[in-house]
């Protein structure tokens, strides 16, 4: 089996998961249809080798689990397991994207892959841990909900700030410094 | 060189602003896991990663021969970290990969050189087209790439010649050295007639043999070696067949192996390409001549013109008055043949090798259509060889040598009868 085909259906797997993690205990058809509609999106994204497509239905598939969150439905852990497997659902994609047109990796690519793969899910996992204690330390809840805005402040401030640095620059003629 | 960032980047950022936004509104301190995946990625391609810059050459040998295997060799000397780099091989029409090679590689880069082969072949004769390799590297997670496409000078495959062992004779010889018998009587080493001895004869031309049986002296007459002028002249108006196997692609191949065998025999051989474009290398000898033809026929394709070309379009220089013309066409469109005519009007001294079209033909044709086919390209044929023209047809499955063979049966009948 081609290497593409096994990473798409890894991320129909995964996309399944989320559906379920996400609507199960859940009554309201928003959450469900919501949860359904970004999956298939991301997988018809996917099938059509269209990354901002898969990043769209990735984005429904969160704004389902989101309402999950209100609601109070999903733990900790559920929301863990929901982040990481959103996020493995868009690598899959890319990955698979990314070998379609019959590359072959060679082992040490496949390791190196699986090993970016492990750091992420330890960062992520480590990150959700100091989290969570620093909630448990702090009872109220009113610290972690700060610190959390100001990084987000923060962390909102350096993307936004990057986005534009992912169009291409234009050098017009003769800007060109000397020597290049 | 740092590379831009993929889409991993931004789709990531718009994710890790969506996720980021949900966590704050939700108030819920483990909904950081949503976005956290996310912003590591975006902040490592906006801020951390940089593509290893890697200096890429790709090299090729750009001269071949058919059916020979060489390597592609893509060198990566990478400076500046690890990375992954993906390399996709685009071969020219006439070139396969062969072994287990794969065509799109994706291997790992460190900093020192990097070393990627591919065995191909060429199988088939002409100028192919250059070999190409996109190649993009990345950072080891695929935040920031550097693509590019390398691709090298065009490949020209030489075709394997078949090895004659006949040749047509110029009915007009030169008086230089060559392979060819003359009809007049000189030096030579074939023997010819005899006659009386006069005075001036050498003594080693004496036949004693006879001049014994004859009480008179009698000296042998010999004929001597000459050289000529043949002039390959290739009708590619029209061409029947593939891109693989056209009657255009058999002239050119039956062109190179005469033009070898005749420069062999220390002829002068020159070529006319009329057609589409026209093209004509001027008669010459040597093997820097033959290397020269060689090089202008791997070149030969068909260019589709309506223009009605004739032979008035030729420079003098390219049809000398005395040599002889091996017309190679498929005697299928008028223009090709009303230059044959034309030259043999002129006093050209003209041979025809036809290029059969027939086992370029759709099976299906029906046996009615062939025959009359056949009919209309026998009534050709006849009209050239009442024109003192011989007329062979190569199939591609016979041996050339068949062919040289009975043209130059008609050739020598046309001799005998014009004497």
């Amino acid at each position: 089996m081609r290497l593409a085909f096994l990473l798409y259906l890894l991320a129909v797997l995964s996309a399944g998961a989320v559906v379920l993690l996400t609507g199960v205990g859940e009554t309201s058809p928003l959450v469900w249809m919501a949860g359904v509609l970004g999956a298939l999106v991301a997988l018809a994204g996917g099938a059509y080798g269209r990354a901002q497509v898969v990043y769209a239905g990735a984005a429904a598939m969160l704004g389902g689990f989101a309402i999950t969150l209100t609601t109070g439905t999903s733990d900790a852990v559920g929301t863990l397991a929901v982040g990481l497997l959103v996020w493995l659902h868009v690598e899959l994609q890319l990955r698979s994207i990314e070998l379609r047109p019959a590359f072959r990796p060679d082992v040490r690519a496949n390791l190196s892959w699986l090993g970016t793969l492990a750091l992420i899910t330890g960062v992520t996992v480590l990150v959700w841990s100091v989290a969570g204690v620093i909630e448990a330390m702090a009872p109220d809840g009113g610290l972690v909900f700060r610190l959390l805005a100001v990084a987000s402040v923060v962390t909102l401030a350096i993307l936004v700030s990057g986005i534009p640095w992912l169009r291409r620059r234009q050098v017009f003629p003769g800007s060109e410094s000397p020597g290049q | 060189m740092t590379g831009r960032p993929t889409s991993r980047v931004l789709g990531g950022s718009i994710l890790a602003i969506v996720a980021l936004f949900l966590a704050v509104a939700t108030r819920r301190a483990d909904a950081v896991a949503l976005a956290a995946p996310f912003v590591l990625i975006s902040l490592t391609g906006l801020i951390g990663a940089r593509a290893p810059s890697v200096d890429a050459g790709l090299t090729v040998p750009t001269r071949l021969t058919e059916e020979e295997t060489t390597e592609v060799i893509l060198t990566l000397e990478t400076t500046g970290g690890r990375g992954r780099a993906r390399a996709r091989l685009a071969l020219p029409i006439g070139m396969t990969l062969v072994g287990d090679d794969h065509r799109a590689l994706e291997f790992i880069i460190e900093p020192g050189t990097h070393r990627q082969t591919w065995t191909v072949r060429a199988e088939r004769w002409g100028v192919l087209g250059p070999v190409r390799v996109g190649l993009e590297v990345t950072d080891t997670m695929g935040t920031r790439s550097d693509s590019r496409v390398l691709a090298t000078e065009p490949v020209r495959v030489y075709p394997i010649q078949e090895t004659l062992r006949r040749s047509l004779s110029p009915h007009s010889l030169r008086t230089i050295a060559g392979a060819h018998l003359s009809r007049q009587r000189g030096d030579g080493i074939e023997f010819m007639d005899i006659r009386e001895f006069v005075r001036g004869d050498r003594a080693r031309d004496v036949n004693w043999r006879v001049s014994a049986r004859r009480e008179r002296l009698w000296v042998d007459q010999r004929q001597p070696e000459r050289s000529g002028e043949v002039v390959l002249f290739l009708d590619s108006f029209a061409s029947v067949g593939t891109n693989i196997d056209s009657t255009l692609r058999r002239s050119a191949e039956v062109a190179a192996a005469l033009a070898r065998r005749h420069v062999a025999l220390n002829d002068r051989v020159g070529l006319v390409d009329l057609g589409g474009v026209l093209r004509w290398l001027r008669p010459g000898g040597g093997t820097a001549q033959l290397y020269r033809l060689v090089e202008v026929l791997i070149e030969t394709e068909r260019y589709a013109s309506a223009a009605a070309k004739t032979i008035d379009v030729l420079p003098s220089r390219a049809l000398p008055k005395r040599c002889l013309v091996v017309a190679l066409s498929p005697l299928v469109d008028e223009r090709g043949l009303e230059a044959i005519r034309a030259l043999r009007a002129r006093g050209f001294d003209v041979a025809v090798i036809e290029m059969s079209p027939g086992p370029h033909l759709p099976a299906s044709e029906s046996d009615l259509a062939r025959g009359l086919w056949e009919l209309e390209r026998e009534a050709i044929r006849s009209d050239l060889r009442r024109r003192g023209i011989a007329v062979a047809t190569w199939d591609g499955e016979e041996s050339v040598d068949h062919v040289l063979q009975s043209l130059g049966v008609f050739r020598s009948a046309v001799l005998r009868a014009a004497r």
